[in-house]
């Protein structure tokens, strides 16, 4: 199928949807054909747990960040819309808009204030997310649990000391229409169609509406899960120190997963003001826990088990109202310990929840495969020259013999009384390969970790293509062309071997969430074209064949090789190796040296590679530079460091001088 | 690894066959409940067997599960002895509990559960006014009378014909103590503190406020507290500071004797005056010396020599244990007696009947005095001012008692 | 001014309570970097346990309000408190936060939600032996203690005489024991073997096993003591406001919490300062007549130094170890 075809089909199954909905809600909504109003409640509440659900899911499944004010972002919703289609000082111009007008009827007006409020809602929530999000989320996730905690707690205490919004005696737009009929409204050119509306109206939302802000968050999430936002989030939950050396701003995409999860809270509580009493208390941090187990039972990044852990979790105490075998004083209480304890033992023994992060369509697809025979694994010759053809020339073309890629100039790294660098400098030109040794804490690792921005140094500086690079966050040196590994190998672990690769491609691409959304014809594009770039670079390192593998899976080795693959496929300039064949065999190593080598030959590589090996180094390396307590103490060629007294003695030790 | 794995698997799956599984079965026993009744939802319910069914919409679980829980208790003994009494119109009464676990959110839920599942031809409840007021819509569609006991919110009756309310309210409430403050105990120089989370404190506040200069006295100064706070000495400093000769606490128990204490401490030795929100059980108990010296207003005292009074103490003492029966479980039981007197006045279950009778009340001798349901459908009634004395509660005087009524036993 | 100093001493009164819980968490979340959410809670079942050791006591035994007495009453219900939490902090380290200790930061954070719940949740269930109530969501009125000898009384009596600020015995105490747990843990942390072991634990946990510390007893043994001066703070809190409840932990939790993180989460000395201060702004958000958002301004706080300093007033910024 051409992403044309398919952009087409994903709106077409859309629009079949809506339709199946349209065709639906009214019999949902006659209270003598499917459901009673005490059942279409429960629907209703049910369809709201869902919303919840789905949209923490976003922020919490995904994302990996722990909002305990979920609930708070729900009130600010519910009142936003509570308030436009309930205080009369807001409904009136509105019903004189569509209503006289418009000349739509009472009912549809009404409507349209609550879509109204819908919008209303969701904008405030965002703007909130916003502000809540910005300070906490560059923090470590702790902080944004207490900080969206107190947000919850902040709006319930404003809303209870509010005299507007009811204190907690509460709000319920019935109420508040029927008052104002009460207070002089009656006499008003609007006030006997209101009050018609008002009381013959069960709820003042159809279910129309309800589904398809059902449908819609789901499809949100969905689509933004299965696309490069998605992967990049899941990424982030995965390690988010590996995702930003993978070129991911991490902080502006736990901030979108944020603001897009607030937004759809605040329009589960535009739809729940529609027919339910607001309380401030309602919305506290019980709540908000309450929505929290519901993602954690679920499965953390599952659709699917949200949504069915939060139906399940409406339905029980409803269930126990209905049923007069229980006395309700002691299940309320139990039920409530009973809870407490699920979230316990769900984390002990299920810690990603009943569906981990995987989707009834998911287990369909498993189906799909297990019943028709395994497609053949798409052969790709070990070095395609095509998809590199087009980054790399780009790259070539603009650094057209730049003075120097990565240069570091009197750089300090200091923690504490401890001087981990002192005053190193490099120079890495184009096509270089240079080596970077030193005994155990010499100072190597943080020497990386200076260069590629985790840390700040504490004086001196880093040029990228001779520009500061010293403010950078890690993304934006990724994106300066500067990759790197790890020593201890920070693979997105629990993600395919795929998925590891087309992440690091992150920064290439373009089609950004709105076109996940929308699934446009250039989002399959890409999409595609990720895929197949993800493949080659896999064959360029023998892995293609185990692309769908849980990264955790491979074999230690591979995982190396994986890693390096994963550092390539951000298309760099600059690549930091930091012990790439720490735990191979003499073999493997060395045809891992070749294999960067040739890397470097074919994609003008400079290369800046951490080794114990001395052997593997002096014969691979043209350069070398020696570290010892964090001071460079000899650079030259390997003959030369070979016969470097200096070096003799930091590796040998003082025996060796006196010796 | 692989048996581990296998077994994680396995928890998983069967995790996923138990939740979907009992959906299914809650589902399909949930859905069955709702149904059938709907046709005949509107009016008369309750009729078709051989009890009258009327609904009990209480906290009896939840944070305020003892106002729910007490309220219920003086339902259920007026129930027991209408139907020793033979029960009304023949039949007996079924009274229905349903519990909104002092959860605004989960009032819907009840209240559609005893009107379209139990059928109920009128509900008593709720005590909270806010979630009378959230159960107020679904009655007043469905045209069952919804009578609470104890909701003195002013507004909750403008909420619709069918709402009705068996207490005074707070503008009368608040009237009484402010005279009172300034008749009785001759002090015109006050500060007011008002919970303001709480709307029947600040219901309450602003009637006193409104009151106080009309009968002499002036308010120095208002401070506020967060229900469920537990220092409240910075507050209470500038109260001191106002150097005022009585302060007025319409607030809960629940804070009243944490305020107190506190008070004293600080060298705040005047007099405190509350309302009903003060009676519990715990005041004294929990107050001690602190809470000596105040007073509030209340729907009855328990110590009232009234025969009317001695004998529902009495009884409610049989039924339940020796406990003594508290403003709520007193109203319940008032405000079922009348229900009952309205359902055989109107001579039938049907619910816009009931609605007519009882809006007719009138002068209905409940225990805490004789009620009238007015036009707006609120009661008139009177009250009492209660003293706390060394540990005892003391009846001082009643208040808002029409002459007529005073003499009637 | 005489009310302005007032609102000065009910602010440190109130914040030396704050101070008192943030010493645990902190202490906690320096060893473990774990937000101990049921912190607050076990402060809360320090305060019943404090409060039916003295009611047992009191009513069974029959010494009542004879002040010397007293003393023996509280410090026997506060050494109860302290043995029970120690227990109850073992027990939730051992059942709950030590299988996950490999997982990831969330997942123990969501746990620890979860102890903090059924805490909560389950001392809200009442629970009656004979005619005695046990927990329940109702208040527990806490027995009178009268504190201190009568010259003491009448040294307060004097200073409230002499200056017009009352000052209680309370919250002398309460002062006087952040200051003597702050002086022990302090001690604890910097000057002896554990406390030794303690710190290299919270600096690298693998460098830590292979110098040969025993991991687990050392992460026991901070739970436990945290547990403890928990329930040292119940135990007074009960004596202070003499009305406890289940729910009482989760706002001076959450305080204690702000507290630390004003002081640098993981600090000692800090979380003491960072209470006091915390208690301060509170009083003067009082005095100021916005009691009603006192609760407010505290998170504002936390979002405002989380936005300056995150690292807290004597917090050292960290690098996350690559």
């Amino acid at each position: 199928m051409t992403p044309a075809t398919r952009s087409w089909l994903h709106f077409a199954t859309l629009a079949a949807l809506i339709g199946l909905i349209a065709l639906i809600s009214p019999a949902l909504d006659n209270p003598r054909l499917l459901m009673s109003s005490l059942t279409h409640n429960t629907f209703y509440d049910c369809c709201i747990a869902v919303i919840l659900a789905v949209s923490l899911n976003l922020i919490l499944g995904l994302t990996g960040q722990f909002s305990l004010g979920h609930a708070g972002f729900m009130a600010v919703g519910a009142y936003t819309a509570a308030v436009i289609t309930g205080k009369p000082e807001f409904f009136l111009p509105q019903l004189s808009f569509w209503h006289a007008h418009l000349g739509l009827s009472v009912p549809a007006s009404f409507t349209c204030m609550a879509i109204a409020g819908m919008l209303a809602a969701m904008l405030l929530c965002a703007f909130l997310g916003l502000l809540v999000g910005l300070p906490t989320l560059r923090l470590r996730g702790d902080y944004l649990a207490i900080a969206t905690l107190g947000f919850g707690e902040i709006v319930a205490t404003i809303i209870g000391n509010s005299e507007y919004l009811g204190r907690t005696f509460g709000l319920r737009i019935d109420n508040m229409r029927q008052l104002w009929w009460a207070e002089g409204g009656k006499n008003t050119p609007f006030g006997p169609d209101v009050i018609a509306y008002n009381n013959n109206t069960l709820n003042f939302i159809s279910s129309f509406w309800m589904l398809l802000a059902v449908l819609v968050t789901i499809l949100i999430v969905r689509n933004i899960k299965y696309s490069t936002t998605g992967r990049a989030l899941l990424a982030i939950r995965e390690d988010p120190v590996a995702s930003e050396a993978v070129g991911i701003p991490t902080t502006r995409y736990k901030i979108a997963a944020f603001v897009i999860g607030a937004a759809l809270a605040g329009l589960a509580g535009a739809l729940y003001s529609q027919y339910q009493a607001l309380n401030p208390n309602g919305f506290r941090f019980m709540y908000s826990t309450m929505i929290v187990l519901y993602v954690i039972l679920g499965g953390q990044g599952s659709i699917t088990g949200s949504a069915l852990a939060a139906i399940f979790l409406t339905l029980v105490p409803v269930i126990f109202q209905r049923n007069t075998l229980l006395d309700p004083a002691i299940t309320e209480k139990w039920r409530m310990v009973a809870y407490a304890l699920l979230i316990i033992l769900s984390m002990l023994f299920m810690r990603h929840g009943i569906f981990g992060r995987y989707e009834i369509t998911d287990l369909a697809q498993w189906l799909y495969r297990r019943l028709r025979k395994p497609p053949p694994i798409p052969h790709t010759s070990p070095a395609p020259a095509a998809p590199y053809a087009l980054p790399i020339e780009n790259r070539k073309s603009k650094i057209e013999n730049p003075p120097s890629l990565l240069s570091a100039h009197d750089l300090s790294m200091q923690f504490g009384g401890l001087k981990a660098v002192d005053s190193f400098s490099l120079a890495l030109n184009a096509g270089e390969l240079v080596g970077l040794i030193g005994p155990n804490g010499a100072g190597k690792t943080t020497v990386f970790n200076v260069l590629t921005g985790v840390y700040r140094a504490t004086s001196g500086q880093v040029d990228i293509a001779d520009r500061s690079a010293r403010h950078l966050r890690p993304h934006s040196i990724s994106k300066r062309g500067v990759a790197r590994t790890f020593q201890n190998i920070r693979l997105f672990a629990n993600l395919s071997v795929l998925d590891n690769v087309q992440i690091a491609q992150h920064m290439h691409h373009k089609q950004g969430i709105p076109a996940a959304i929308l699934r446009t014809p250039a989002f399959f594009r890409e999409e595609d074209n990720s895929r197949k770039n993800a493949l080659d670079y896999l064959a360029l390192f023998h892995l293609d064949h185990l692309a769908d593998a849980c990264a955790s899976s491979l074999s230690y080795g591979d995982q190396r090789r994986l890693e390096i693959a994963r550092a390539l496929a951000t298309r760099p300039r600059v690549l930091l190796l930091d012990e790439p064949a720490a735990g191979m065999n003499p073999t493997e190593k060395r045809s891992l040296m070749d294999m960067i080598r040739s890397l470097r030959q074919r994609f003008g590589l400079a290369v800046l590679l951490i080794e114990h090996d001395m052997k593997v180094i002096m014969g691979v390396c043209e350069r070398i530079v020696v570290l010892d307590y964090g001071k460079t103490i000899a650079t030259g060629t390997p003959e030369e460091i070979r016969r470097n007294p200096a070096v003799i003695a930091a590796y040998l030790g003082a025996a060796a001088k006196e010796g | 690894m692989t048996k581990r794995m296998t077994r994680r698997y396995l928890l998983r799956a069967i995790a996923a066959t138990l939740m979907i599984g009992s959906l299914g079965m809650l589902a399909s026993c949930g859905g069955g409940g709702g149904e059938g009744g709907t046709t005949q939802a509107s009016g008369g319910g309750g009729a078709g067997g051989d009890t009258i069914k009327i609904g009990s919409l209480q906290s009896t679980s939840g944070d305020t599960s003892t106002f729910g829980t007490s309220s219920n208790k003086g339902i259920n003994l007026a129930a027991e002895e209408q139907n020793a009494k033979g029960g009304i119109l023949g039949k007996k009464i079924d009274m229905i509990l349903a519990d909104d676990q002092s959860q605004a959110s989960q009032v819907r839920q009840a209240v559609l559960k005893l009107i379209e599942q139990d059928h109920v031809c009128a509900i008593l409840g709720e005590v909270a006014s806010g979630r009378t007021a959230a159960a107020a819509p679904d009655c007043q569609r469905n045209k069952i009378p919804l009578l609470s006991p104890a909701s003195t919110r002013n507004d909750i009756t403008d909420l619709g014909d069918y709402i009705f309310r068996s207490c005074y309210t707070d503008a009368q409430q608040g009237k009484w103590i402010a005279d009172f403050a300034a008749h009785n105990l001759h002090l015109t120089k006050a500060a007011i503190f008002t919970d303001s989370q709480n709307p029947y404190s600040v219901g309450l506040s602003q009637v006193i406020e409104q009151e106080f200069p009309k009968v002499g006295g002036s308010i120095l100064v208002k401070e506020n507290y967060a229900s469920g706070a537990q220092d409240f000495q910075s507050q209470l400093t500038n109260i001191r500071a106002a150097n005022p000769q009585v302060v007025f606490l319409p607030g809960y128990y629940t804070e009243v004797v944490k305020i107190l204490p506190q008070a004293r401490k600080l060298g705040l030795n005047v007099p405190f005056v509350g309302g009903d929100g003060w009676d519990s059980p715990t005041t004294i108990p929990q107050g001690g010396d602190a809470v000596n010296g105040c007073y509030f207003s209340d729907h009855y005292a328990p110590d009232d020599p009234n025969p009317r009074v001695q004998a529902f103490v009495k009884k409610f003492q049989q039924k339940y244990d020796g406990e003594t029966p508290d403003a709520m479980a007193v109203l319940g039981y008032d405000a079922a007696n009348i229900l009952f007197a309205a359902i055989e006045h109107a001579n039938s279950t049907d619910g816009p009947k009931i609605r007519d009778a009882l809006a007719q009340t009138s002068n209905f001798p409940g225990v805490t005095g004789n009620i009238t349901i007015d036009a707006n459908r609120n009661a008139q009634k009177p009250g009492v001012m209660l003293e706390i004395d060394n540990g005892k509660l003391k009846m001082v005087t009643r208040v808002g008692e029409n002459p007529a009524a005073a003499t009637a036993p | 001014m005489t009310d302005l100093l007032q609102q000065l001493l009910n602010g440190l009164a109130v914040g030396s309570t704050y101070a008192l819980i943030a010493l645990g968490y902190t202490m906690v979340y320096g060893v473990l970097r774990l937000i101990n959410f049921a912190h607050g809670d076990v402060f809360m079942v320090g305060a019943f346990i404090g409060c039916y050791t003295t009611r047992f006591i009191q009513e069974r035994l029959g010494l009542t309000d004879v002040a010397d007495q007293s003393v023996t009453v509280a410090a026997i219900s506060m050494l109860a408190a302290m043995i029970a939490c120690g227990a109850l902090g073992y027990v939730i380290e051992r059942l709950c936060y030590r299988p996950l200790r490999k997982a990831s930061r969330l997942a123990s954070l969501i746990t620890a939600i979860g102890v903090s719940l059924f805490l909560e949740y389950l001392l809200q269930i009442e629970w009656h032996i004979g005619r005695d109530r046990f927990f329940g969501p109702t208040p527990t009125a806490v027995p009178k203690i009268a504190v201190g000898h009568y010259e003491f009384d009448q040294a307060i009596v004097s200073i409230k005489n002499a200056t017009g600020l009352s000052v209680s015995g309370n919250d002398l105490l309460t002062f006087a024991a952040t200051l003597l747990c702050l002086a022990l843990l302090f001690y604890i942390v910097r000057f002896t073997r554990t406390g030794k072991a303690m710190r290299a634990v919270s600096t690298n946990y693998d460098a830590a096993r292979l110098m040969g510390i025993h991991i687990d007893r050392i992460i026991s043994f901070t739970f436990v003591l945290g547990s403890a001066l928990a329930a040292v703070g119940g135990v007074i809190y009960g004596f202070r406001y003499r009305s406890i409840t289940p729910l009482l932990g989760v706002i001076p939790g959450l305080k204690a919490f702000i507290a630390a993180v004003i002081g640098g989460i993981g600090n000692i000395p800090g979380a003491a300062v960072g209470g006091i201060i915390l208690g301060l702004v509170e009083a003067f958000v009082a005095y100021f007549g916005w009691s009603e958002y006192q609760d407010a301004a505290a998170f504002f706080i936390l979002i405002l130094v989380l936005l300056i300093r995150p690292e807290g007033i004597f917090g050292k910024a960290v690098p996350e170890k690559v």
